[in-house]
């Protein structure tokens, strides 16, 4: 059973499309990364899946119920990051500290917050408006993970975060992850993070079919190379996007074979998935 | 959640309550005076008469109390869709709207409470049965209009529609005018009886005030927009 279905998703803004008809599946167990780049309808899918968007047309289901209209038993199950950590501000640590334990309070697990809590050098009467963006963080991850959801939705997590508080996150989720019997959607633009934490893989680009794919698949079949400047394109299959780069020529896509005089690069999360979208 | 309701208004709750607070004391010693300078009869006789009397803008500071406690309560709610969250604890929506509506609005309620019981002591205390009632009157008319105001500013801090935000924002002002034609102080009544039909206008207006309000959310909930 999956822990979210959205069918025929179509969305638009007035008459700015969004996108139309997208058709994604998070199953239970499995981590699958929302990916593309500004606009192209991320957030938007993220809110339609919380209830705070209505689609022009098409469903969501998590867990089985309509999005917009989601139980009391099904809201507790969900633990929900916005982005740029939105939260209640003008409370005190140990207010909304005390506000999720009465809110969860059924599957509250408070060893899981302390514990990334204490990795913190503040105190718990501090105002929230009063962290940095990396300690109030690490606040609201602790409580999304002490409210122990069977789904995370986690949007941009990584937005304006440093280095060690993305590893550290990175390395609270996979711990959290490692029954396998929670499902993750989760969008970044920091997509190395992702290596070995996906199991499959959106990715969205503006008017085309988003790709829905196994995150093993992705990285075994798809494929960059470089060429000379002056290679006709026009016989190679399967190219997604190609760029230009002093004397050489870079192609990337789904390639059934190795094209003539090409050299195959190495291709991080990164590089894959900015060959898939092209270069700005 | 009760505290993370108060805390978005603590700081002018407290201001506020103060200034009400001083509001009373005036309105008490300026009677105290009274009473001692033409003594209760002719305070009471002079009400009869000449209407004269005034709340020195307690009333109006109750209005502008409910106001700004609900401007604090929404706003903070809109400000980066914090709704969302609030919205998503794990109860059914119209509880979470409930909450978020009902909370605020309770500690109006008590300040509104404890003013009318001190306003009771104080003004009883001097001014004859009959008087009582229609200041009452018009108090409960006043303490019903703030909470009417409290809810019209749902109306249009919550409602994503711009130009649904401006209509409510402006009915919210005919609806003020509206209450000063009926329910001004005392002494600029026409008779004391002027109010009789408000209750009516006002049901008129928490009708309008309601829907608003429960739209407002919908919509909100129905099309969240940055």
């Amino acid at each position: 059973m999956n822990a979210i279905e959205c069918r025929n998703l179509s969305h638009s803004f007035g008459k700015n499309r969004i996108y139309e008809k997208l058709n994604f599946n998070v199953p239970r167990g499995k981590v699958v990364g929302l990916l593309g780049k500004n606009g192209v309808g991320k957030s938007t899918t993220i809110n339609i899946l919380m209830g705070n968007l209505e689609p022009t047309s098409g469903e969501c289901l998590i867990f089985g119920e309509d999005s917009n209209n989601l139980s009391a038993n099904t809201k507790s199950r969900i633990g929900l990051l916005y982005e740029g950590y939105v939260t209640y501000d003008y409370l005190k640590i140990k207010d909304l500290y005390k506000l999720y334990e009465k809110e969860y309070a059924a599957r509250f697990k408070k060893e899981l917050f302390f514990d990334l809590f204490k990795k913190l050098t503040v105190s718990e009467n501090q105002k929230i408006s009063t962290l940095s963006c990396g300690q109030r963080s690490q606040v609201i991850l602790g409580l999304i993970f002490a409210s122990d959801p069977d789904l995370l939705i986690l949007d941009d997590y990584s937005l304006g975060l440093d280095t060690g508080y993305r590893r550290l996150f990175i390395d609270y989720l996979k711990k959290f992850i490692e029954n396998k019997d929670k499902s993750v959607l989760m969008t970044t633009h920091i997509v190395n993070d992702l290596d070995e934490l996906l199991d499959e893989i959106i990715i969205m680009r503006k008017g085309k079919e988003p790709l829905n794919i196994g995150y093993k698949k992705f990285r075994d079949t798809f494929r960059g190379f470089s060429l000379p400047r002056n290679t006709n394109l026009e016989n190679i299959d399967g190219i997604e996007s190609s760029f230009k780069l002093g004397d050489e020529m870079q192609i990337f896509g789904f390639f059934k074979k190795k094209p003539i005089n090409a050299k195959e690069l190495k291709l991080n999360l990164e590089d894959a998935f900015l060959g898939y979208t092209g270069r700005y | 959640m009760f505290k993370k309701e108060f805390y978005k208004f603590k700081d002018v709750y407290l201001l506020l309550v103060v200034l009400i607070t001083s509001f009373l004391a005036y309105l008490a010693f300026s009677l105290k005076n009274m009473v001692q300078n033409f003594g209760a009869l002719d305070t009471n006789l002079s009400f009869l008469f000449k209407k004269k009397f005034t709340f020195f803008h307690l009333d109006d500071m109750n209005l502008v109390f409910a106001f700004v406690i609900a401007v604090f309560v929404f706003f903070h709610e809109r400000i980066n869709g914090r709704l969302r969250l609030s919205l998503h604890f794990p109860h059914s929506s119209a509880r979470n709207i409930g909450f978020i509506i009902m909370c605020g609005l309770l500690f109006v309620f008590f300040v509104y409470f404890v003013e009318i019981i001190l306003l009771n002591i104080i003004l009883g205390a001097v001014y004859a049965k009959e008087i009582m009632y229609v200041l009452n009157y018009s108090l409960a008319f006043n303490y019903v209009f703030g909470f009417l105001l409290y809810i019209f500013c749902c109306g249009f801090i919550i409602e994503p529609v711009k130009k649904r935000a401006i209509v409510n924002f402006i009915v919210m002002l005919g609806s003020i005018y509206l209450y000063y034609e009926i329910n001004p102080d005392i002494y600029a009544f026409d008779s004391f009886y002027a109010n009789d039909f408000g209750f009516y206008y006002m049901g008129i207006v928490a009708l309008y005030a309601l829907s608003a309000a429960f739209i407002a959310f919908d919509n909100y909930k129905r099309g969240y927009i940055k």
